[in-house]
């Protein structure tokens, strides 16, 4: 059994809780349970359905005698499920005994009908002291919160998008990572299986609270780089992350670290000088979430020092990364990155 | 996504998102009995579900509806097989144990799995064989965050005495 200390009979831990969240890395005995069960797993035979209701539809109208008029039955009894599915369709809001599970409605709150079908293109606005919970079947619940404008860009199997122009939502995601993505003026919110709660500006700034598993932050404004770590902010569970004016996404910090280390991470933001050296030496070990976002987002001696930081809080289990990441070579920095962020996770 | 009647592609899509999530319900309930059948309830449900696609208008999360489907299933087989295993053995049959061509460890921890208490069974396969989070197995089993972190919690707690006397 590994050293970490575990939780009460209620559960409850200080710091990430992977055996709930899964953030951080599971202590020996929840390793070896999952290595043992994993090969438990069966992600199913689509085949084999499709083939067994076939079976099941061909057996309707073969056989006999008294089979026959149980299966006749069954046939009534469907043909009146369908007959009432009908009905709904004139009637209802789900319309011909389909169910359409990526639709998002109105489950409660001010100004409007519950269970009615939020429409793609369509805003959702509350004023003052006004909320509104949408669901999807699919994907999870939203509750969009006062003086906000939100409004439901896509909703289709392979991707669920809203855009928050303004205020603040609060998201309980329970789909395959990177199926919903939220836009806000010069970013997007990446959901990777997680609760999150956003609050934005006109101007694209704001802040974004990770409750369970983690979120991607992407800056998508005006002169933002692609496909480089700087554009990028990878937020968990237990974390907050700043948004500069246009969307520029901050730098993730966990709340536990206190507040006095979140005054020097936005003083770093703002460029304060005598900040880093503050901010280097109050960090812990899982505070390697935030200067493994600062070290991209650095550059010349500063850069070094901040590598130099995180090479004692977070050792990677490869020598030879911190050199690469100081190197100027784009391409092995970006992969001692990649690779160092798998050993910053584990120190959650 | 429109899975209903007729729309066979929405529903084998339906069936790809929530398929090991359902086998894990499943497999919570049948026990090491059961556990090569577990696939095969599995499929019923699914063939029950296709069926009851109607009940969704209501809104009901998926995830959900699913669950309750999936636990009345392999309640039922349980069921059928104790009788099974009572007939056989008063014929003095050997059916009702199976042995297993997996990993024997796998089959091992399931055995301590479901020698718990049933309310620990259920999120300890999901979280664990599966691989859901907490918040996802809640949405499912419709339980709040609390009871289903003191319930993994709990349950692990037992899994860990478990193992250590097994290690002894």
């Amino acid at each position: 059994m590994s050293g970490k200390v575990h939780g009460g009979s209620d559960g409850r831990r200080d710091g990430p809780d992977w055996l709930v969240d899964g953030v951080g890395a599971p202590d020996g005995v929840e390793r070896d349970v999952e290595s043992a069960l994993r090969g438990a797993r069966w992600d199913g035979d689509v085949d084999g359905l499709m083939a067994r209701l076939d079976r099941g539809a061909k057996e309707v109208g073969a056989g006999g005698g008294r089979r026959r008029l149980v299966i006749r039955r069954s046939v009534l009894a469907m043909a009146a499920a369908v007959t009432l599915a009908a009905g709904v369709w004139v009637f209802g809001p789900w319309g011909g005994g389909a169910v359409d599970l990526d639709s998002w409605r109105r489950v409660a709150g001010s100004g409007g009908k519950s269970g009615a079908v939020w429409s793609a293109g369509a805003w959702i606005e509350t004023g003052a002291g006004e909320a509104v919970e949408v669901a999807s079947d699919a994907v999870g619940r939203v509750t969009v919160g006062p003086d906000s404008r939100v409004r439901l860009v896509r909703a289709g199997e392979g991707e669920h998008r809203l855009e928050l122009a303004e205020g603040s939502i609060e998201a309980f995601i329970y789909a395959p990572p990177r199926l919903f993505y939220v836009d806000t003026p010069g970013a997007t919110a990446v959901d990777m299986g997680c609760a999150y709660e956003m609050d934005v500006e006109a101007d694209g700034s704001g802040v974004l609270r990770v409750t369970g598993g983690w979120v991607e932050l992407q800056n998508t404004g005006e002169g933002a780089v692609t496909g480089g770590f700087a554009s990028v902010s990878r937020v968990p569970a237990g974390s907050v992350c700043r948004l500069g004016a246009g969307g520029v996404p901050g730098l993730p910090w966990f709340e536990d670290a206190g507040e006095g280390f979140g005054g020097l991470v936005e003083d770093v933001e703002s460029g304060e000088a005598g900040a880093l050296d503050g901010l280097l030496e109050a960090a812990r070990a899982r505070d390697g979430l935030t200067l493994w976002h600062l070290v991209v987002r650095t550059a010349g001696q500063d850069r070094a020092r901040v590598v130099a930081r995180l090479l004692e809080l977070v050792p990677p289990r490869d020598a030879g990364v911190g050199a690469a990441v100081v190197s100027g070579d784009r391409s092995a920095s970006d992969a001692a990155m990649e690779a160092w962020w798998y050993d910053v996770r584990r120190s959650w | 996504m429109r899975a209903g009647r007729g729309d066979r592609e929405a529903f084998a899509a339906l069936y790809r998102r929530h398929v090991s999530m359902v086998h894990g319900v499943v497999l919570a309930r049948l026990g090491r009995a059961g556990r090569s059948e577990a696939e095969d309830v599995t499929q019923e449900v699914f063939v029950v579900a296709w069926r009851r696609l109607g009940e969704l208008r209501d809104g009901a999360a998926v995830g959900a509806w699913l669950v309750s489907i999936a636990r009345s299933r392999a309640t039922d087989w349980a069921r059928a097989r104790g009788r099974r295993s009572a007939r056989e053995l008063a014929r003095g049959g050997a059916e009702g144990l199976e042995v297993s061509d997996r990993d024997p460890r796998t089959d091992e921890v399931l055995a301590m799995v479901w020698a718990l208490p049933e309310k620990y069974r259920e999120v300890l396969v999901l979280r664990f064989v599966v691989g859901m989070t907490g918040g996802q197995i809640g949405m499912c089993l419709r339980m709040s965050p609390g009871a289903v972190r003191v319930n993994l919690h709990r349950g692990t707690g037992r899994l860990r005495a478990a193992m250590a006397e097994g290690a002894r």
